[in-house]
């Protein structure tokens, strides 16, 4: 509700500073409207990515300017607009207002909200369109950003600053992923590092996908910390268009403000669908699997905005986690490749594994943070050390040992230790584990601890242990958390407390 | 026939600012429908860029006012219509800009302003 004394106010300040200086406004007209897309004559000063306005209230961006026209794409439907209808020009590039009320909230990419609640109209006006910050501004990534999953956070770390794809058939978990890194943050919150807000994107989704995750964030209370931003597969290709850019808009306002944040991008093949298919209604020309000239663009210069940013500025981050969709796990396809090659790794999903009951599925042979280690702690990075090229002679020898062929004992040895590793990294959904507990897996996996343990045992033995270790040696779990690197002191105390625990498990 | 060749015989088809109707009757005989739509849509634009509208409240423009406008767009031919709805002040219209300097144009900005500002 506005008062009567703002209105007074406002009245008075505009009197105050009446200026005689005429209001310039620059209009056309209406020539075409189809598929979402407008053409008007006139607007001579219309300029790129300017934001309009028509005359029965509607709004769109300028795309494309030609000679003698202005092609347009709209935010709504358009079914009112019509030939000859008004269009004038705003004098603003597109922006969304942006600030602390939007967390917890679910906006569309124009800040409208769609939960119900009131619309958010104060705070900063942050352009959907920046250039990203430059090398000046930056520093190289420090700092860990957990995920939650055992996996990742040893063997694929994520840093803050980070772009990270996730990569996948549909229906492997990529999503869950994502989501899980989101639920992890919440745990992180009583840690040393700075909390982080996240911002999840979903373009061109089912709304009953977006439904679920906002149910599930909802209930594990990440909605605390988190900003949705939806265009659903039900909204115009504007909107799918604009919202990766929107979000990251947000993300700028946090980082600013020296705030870390994690942005995951849901999903941007469907993003490069929408730009498709508003370039081919714009005329653009058309080039591989009918994708415009400028798709690698489109993705980099979104992607190029994740940043972090040295102490001078603020120190902020944007951690991006794009999620891309492949068909008949494909990589080499078109947007895939691109988006490979612009950000720091990705996280391959294999659906081998996936029916195979390894989950997450992830491919570690194909899969790689190519900045993410320097942000890992020394405790995990000692812990993991030698588990990634461990996995890999497994991957090898069962090969091998699928032939029927006779093996020695060390190899034998090898694959039995293999299995435990695979199954000590098999995680649920939702339920990320603290640092302390990924690393006494993982250390008492690679050390040979569940080498006498049966294989169907190991997912027991391993949720046994954390309560054990959890219940009876805080301390250990205390020193593990610091993150420092594990001295001959705590590895003696783990050894211990592990040999305990196996007497009592194996009883 | 390209659309910058419509373009440019629409261009052809004034003489001192006036349509020369010789040249148009010329013109038009080598054009077909479809070229004759555009071309008229150029001369409907062309036409429009020679001329400037003014729209006031009042019923008579004052000369102090008329001759600054004629001052500030030497070239163009000057139209007047009364339009009551602006309160005060003057509108004036010229190809696709529109200056606003009328009341109504400022009560206009300050509802959308509290109506952006407020819930």
């Amino acid at each position: 509700m506005i008062k009567n004394e703002d209105i007074i106010k406002e009245l008075e300040k505009n009197l105050m500073t009446f200026s005689p200086n005429a209001r310039t406004k620059n209009v056309g007209v209406v020539e075409k409207n189809s598929d979402g897309v407008v053409i008007a004559s006139g607007l001579s000063q219309a300029f790129m990515g300017e934001q309009v306005e028509f005359e029965n209230g509607e709004k769109g961006m300028v795309l494309n300017l030609d000679e003698d026209y202005v092609s347009m794409i709209l935010f709504g439907g358009g079914e009112r607009i019509t030939e000859g209808n008004k269009v004038k020009t705003s004098g603003k590039i597109l922006s969304i207002t942006a600030s602390e009320k939007l967390i917890g909230r679910v906006v569309s990419p124009l800040g409208s909200p769609l939960d119900g609640k009131s619309s958010i109209k104060t705070g900063k006006s942050m352009p959907l369109e920046k250039i990203a910050a430059g090398v000046i501004q930056r520093e190289p990534v420090h700092t860990p950003l957990k995920t939650g999953i055992k996996l990742i956070d040893a063997i694929i770390p994520i840093g803050r600053g980070q772009r990270e794809l996730i990569i996948g058939d549909r229906g492997l978990g990529k999503t869950a992923i994502a989501v899980d890194t989101i639920i992890n943050q919440k745990s992180q919150k009583n840690s040393k590092l700075k909390p982080v807000v996240c911002i999840y994107v979903a373009i061109g989704q089912k709304q009953s996908t977006v439904a679920q995750v906002i149910a599930k964030l909802k209930e594990v209370g990440a909605m605390d910390y988190t900003i949705l931003v939806s265009a659903t597969a039900a909204d115009p290709a504007a909107l799918q268009y604009l919202a990766p850019y929107a979000g990251v808009a947000i993300a700028e306002y946090f980082m600013e403000k020296g705030e870390d944040v994690l942005i995951v991008y849901d999903d941007l093949t469907k993003h490069a669908w929408a730009y498709r298919q508003i370039s081919l209604v714009l005329r653009r020309p058309a080039g591989r699997e009918a994708y415009p000239g400028d798709v690698f663009y489109l993705h980099s210069r979104l992607l190029e905005r994740a940043v972090k940013l040295n102490k001078k500025f603020g120190g902020g981050s944007i951690t991006a986690l794009p999620i891309v969709e492949t068909q008949a796990n494909d990589i080499s396809a078109y947007i895939p490749t691109n988006i490979i090659s612009i950000t720091d790794g990705q996280i391959y999903l294999q659906s081998d594994l996936f029916n195979a009951g390894i989950r997450p599925a992830i491919n570690i042979g194909n899969s790689v943070s190519r900045v993410g280690g320097a942000a890992q702690t020394p405790a995990i990075k000692s812990a993991a050390g030698k588990m990634r090229l461990e996995l890999a002679q497994y991957r090898e020898l069962a090969v091998f040992a699928q032939f029927g062929s006779e093996l020695d004992q060390t190899t034998l040895a090898q694959l039995e230790r293999g299995k435990r590793m695979t199954e000590i990294l098999k995680q649920p959904q939702y339920q990320p584990l603290s640092e302390s507990l990924q690393v006494l897996s993982i250390w008492a996996v690679t050390n040979g601890f569940l080498d006498d343990i049966p294989v169907e045992s190991t997912r027991k033995f391993e949720s046994e242990y954390h309560t054990y270790i959890e219940r009876n040696h805080t301390d250990i779990i205390k020193t593990v958390e610091t993150g420092e690197k594990l001295t001959e002191d705590i590895i003696k105390k783990m050894r211990e407390a592990t040999d305990e625990f196996k007497k009592i498990f194996t009883k | 026939m390209k659309i910058k060749e419509i373009k440019k015989l629409a261009e052809q088809s004034f003489t001192n600012g006036n349509l020369d109707l010789k040249t148009i009757k010329r013109i038009i005989a080598l054009l077909n429908k479809k070229q004759l739509k555009i071309y008229i849509k150029f001369l409907k634009k062309m036409e429009n860029e020679r001329l400037v509208w003014v729209f006031t409240p009042m019923d008579k423009v004052e000369n102090k006012t008329t001759g600054k406008i004629k001052s500030v767009f030497p070239n163009k031919k000057i139209e007047y219509v009364k339009d009551p709805s602006l309160i005060v002040g003057l509108r004036v219209i010229d190809n696709d800009m529109v200056y606003e300097f009328n009341l109504k144009d400022s009560l206009d900005n300050l509802i959308t302003y509290l109506k952006q500002s407020y819930d």
